[in-house]
This record gives structure tokens, C-alpha cells and sequence, in this order.
């Protein structure tokens, strides 16, 4: 999140800081952060962004060949950056064998193809204020994923061949943020299999977007 | 100046790639998307085909008529959904990809079929038709009837 950690009155962080989350019985804490700084000691930080999560439902068609598991660790670790959790409800497997690959138009945010609705309207009870990401084979024409999604129904599809950090890229879109010109961070629109220094970087207006979203809730 | 790898590269890589402007690099691209769409990443190959057909030329067809061909289904879905943007592509092609062993394949193929032509020739008619009666799948049998309603034969 960032390069150089100020640590008070000592000096400033020589590297990149650790990051240290807990999750307790309320869900996500404050975050810890942990860096070296130029009296080689180790020093720590301690910051309450607040307890706010993404309530996420995983609907698969088709496995990422990436796993879902590091898929979603992946995205937790660079939310947790912003102080929003992630959590995953429910995951359900969907047999839609014409859906699989699944047509995303030209994957205009407001603006979906018969496929995406027909898609997304297999939400299953899911709550109006929750995230549903289908693991789709493949999209028509070929994305890594897809943040379009019909009025009210908010979510995504992530097409088998997507990285490990599309999920958390494609809930970005959802939760209101644009593509950037920077390979160091989640927002990339140079593609995230190009990040250069993982994890992807959140910015502070980025931030404060996700956390104003109806679609960050309490834990 | 000629288009290098890197630029077309740069254009895949996207996790969202913007079409319309990947295809301004124009027919000088077709050696990398060639090279890219026989590749073992089936995702960058999909990318590849797509932007091929978009940029419209006989090395077009090529390009997607290899990945009509290739095992990988996701290669021929992206091939599928290509022909969308060739209406000058073979019978023999459409005729392929409608027959694949593959439910998505030939379901994408249908759809793009219906997108791209006001009417069909005889022999793809008689593909959809015969689609529409004897298809494993049911509600692709159903999108195939409706096909046939729609769209008049040549």
C-alpha cells in the first residue's frame, strides 16, 4: 500500500511493509502492519479502518484453472489492505451447460447481453446487498472476467483462464472502481497478469470508494 | 511502423481487452495473433482469434478456421464466437464449429450464426434444422428452432 512507511519519530521503512490481519469472532479486525525500519529494528503499526466486509456467493460452472482457493485468498489479502473483508457465503455448483461460455457483449458496466441476464438471474436468495461471482468456462468475446451485471443484481463473471487476481479486479469494478495505468496496483487496465509487485496496490481514493459502495457491509 | 509482439501483447494481456481499439493495429498484427492463437495459453489464443476477426481479412478466416480445429473447446468457443464477425466465412467453417462435440461450441456457433447473416445458406439451414430436431441438449435444440423461425433460407 505503500513505499515508504513513516514510523514516527524514529525514521522511515527501508522496505515494503508486512501486512498481519486477524479474524476474530466479529469478523475482520484492525489491521496490523509490521516493517523494518532504518535502525534495522522491526516496528509496528496498529490502524482501525473500521469493520466492513464483501458478502461474496460463489456460483461455479466451470473451475478456474487458477484456484478458487488461491483465487480467493489472493483477494482477501489485498482488501484487507483497504480494511474490507471478504466474505464468502455460499459457494454452489450450476450445471448451465449453455451459459458456460457465456456472452459479455463488449462488457459495458450498465449495460448487459440476453446471456448475462439470463446468468445472473440464478442468484438463489442471494441478498440485495451481496456479490455474486460465476465462474464461467469462458466468455464470448474472450475476457478474464466481466464486471457488467443487470440493475440490482450485482456481481461478475470469471472466465477458467483468469489470474489469480481477476476476482479481486472484477469486485473492484462491481464496487465502483476504473481501470488505472499502473501495473503496481489491482486496478490495472494493462491486465493483472502483469502486476509487478504483488500484492496490487489499493489507493486511498480507491479505498474510500469501495468503503462508500452499498455493497460493503458490516461484518 | 510495423506492429511489434509487444504491442499486440500489450493488447491481450488486459484482463478486459478493448476490442475495437486492439483492432486498429490492423493486418501487420496477423503474424503475432497467428503465433498467439497456436499457442498453449488457451486464454491469450481466445484473445487472439477474436481480434483477428475484428480486423477483417482473408487471413482472418485462417486464423479462425485454425482454431476451429485445435482440442482445447475454449480455443473453438472464441473461434465460435469469431464468426460473428465474418460474414465471409466458408459454410464448410460454420457447418464445423455447428457440429461440435462440444454443447458450448456449437451453441456459441448458433449464436453467431443468428447474429451475423439476415439469412442462411441451404446447407447451414439444413445443419440448424437438423440441430434443432436431434440436438442432445434440449434447450439447445429450442434456441435452434428458434433460429430457423427468425432467419429466412438463401
Amino acid at each position: 500500500m505503500v513505499e515508504r512507511l513513516n514510523l514516527g519519530r524514529v525514521g522511515v521503512a527501508e522496505r515494503r511493509p508486512d501486512l498481519a490481519t486477524y479474524r476474530g469472532f466479529l469478523g475482520f479486525q484492525p489491521m496490523d502492519i509490521f516493517a523494518i525500519g532504518t535502525d534495522n529494528a522491526l516496528w509496528h503499526r496498529w490502524i482501525d479502518l473500521g469493520v466492513e466486509c464483501v458478502r461474496m456467493h460463489v456460483k461455479v460452472l466451470t473451475n478456474p484453472t487458477v484456484s478458487l482457493a488461491t483465487m480467493i485468498s489472493s483477494m482477501e489479502q489485498v482488501y484487507a489492505t483497504a480494511g474490507i473483508g471478504v466474505e464468502v457465503v455460499s459457494t454452489e455448483n450450476l450445471n448451465l451447460p449453455l451459459l458456460n461460455d457465456v456472452d459479455v457483449g463488449n462488457c459495458t458496466l450498465g449495460s448487459t447481453t440476453v446471456e448475462q441476464d439470463q446468468l445472473f438471474a440464478n442468484r438463489n436468495n442471494v441478498g440485495a446487498n451481496e456479490i455474486v461471482v460465476y465462474f464461467v468456462r469462458s466468455t464470448v468475446p474472450a475476457f478474464n472476467g466481466c464486471a457488467s451485471h443487470p440493475a440490482g443484481r450485482p456481481g461478475a463473471v470469471v472466465a477458467q483462464g483468469a489470474t489469480r487476481w481477476t476476482l479481486g479486479h472484477e469486485v473492484g469494478h462491481v464496487l465502483g472502481l476504473f481501470h488505472v495505468d499502473d501495473n503496481n496496483r489491482l486496478m490495472t487496465g494493462n491486465g493483472t497478469a502483469n502486476i509487478t509487485n504483488p500484492p496490487p496496490d489499493v489507493v486511498t481514493s480507491e479505498v474510500n470508494t469501495m468503503r462508500a459502495s452499498n455493497l460493503t457491509v458490516g461484518c | 511502423m510495423p506492429v511489434t509482439m509487444q504491442q499486440v501483447r500489450a493488447q491481450l494481456d488486459r484482463d478486459e481487452p478493448d476490442y475495437p481499439a486492439a483492432a486498429r493495429l490492423g493486418p501487420e498484427a496477423f503474424p503475432h495473433l497467428r503465433q498467439f492463437a497456436q499457442g498453449d495459453d488457451p486464454m491469450l489464443a481466445s484473445k487472439a482469434v477474436y481480434l483477428a476477426s475484428l480486423i477483417g481479412t482473408e487471413q482472418s478466416v485462417a486464423i479462425v478456421n485454425e482454431a476451429a480445429g485445435k482440442p482445447n473447446p475454449i480455443v473453438r468457443a472464441a473461434a465460435a464466437g469469431a464468426l460473428r464477425n465474418l460474414d465471409q466465412a466458408p459454410n464448410q467453417l460454420l457447418n464445423s464449429l455447428l457440429n461440435d462435440q462440444d454443447v458450448g461450441v456449437r451453441k456459441v456457433a448458433l449464436r453467431s450464426v443468428e447474429a451475423s447473416r439476415p439469412s442462411l445458406p441451404a446447407d447451414v439451414a439444413t445443419n440448424v434444422r437438423d440441430m434443432a430436431v436431434n440436438d442432445p441438449n434440449p434447450h439447445l435444440r429450442q434456441l435452434a428452432g428458434g433460429v430457423i423461425n427468425r432467419l429466412s433460407e438463401e
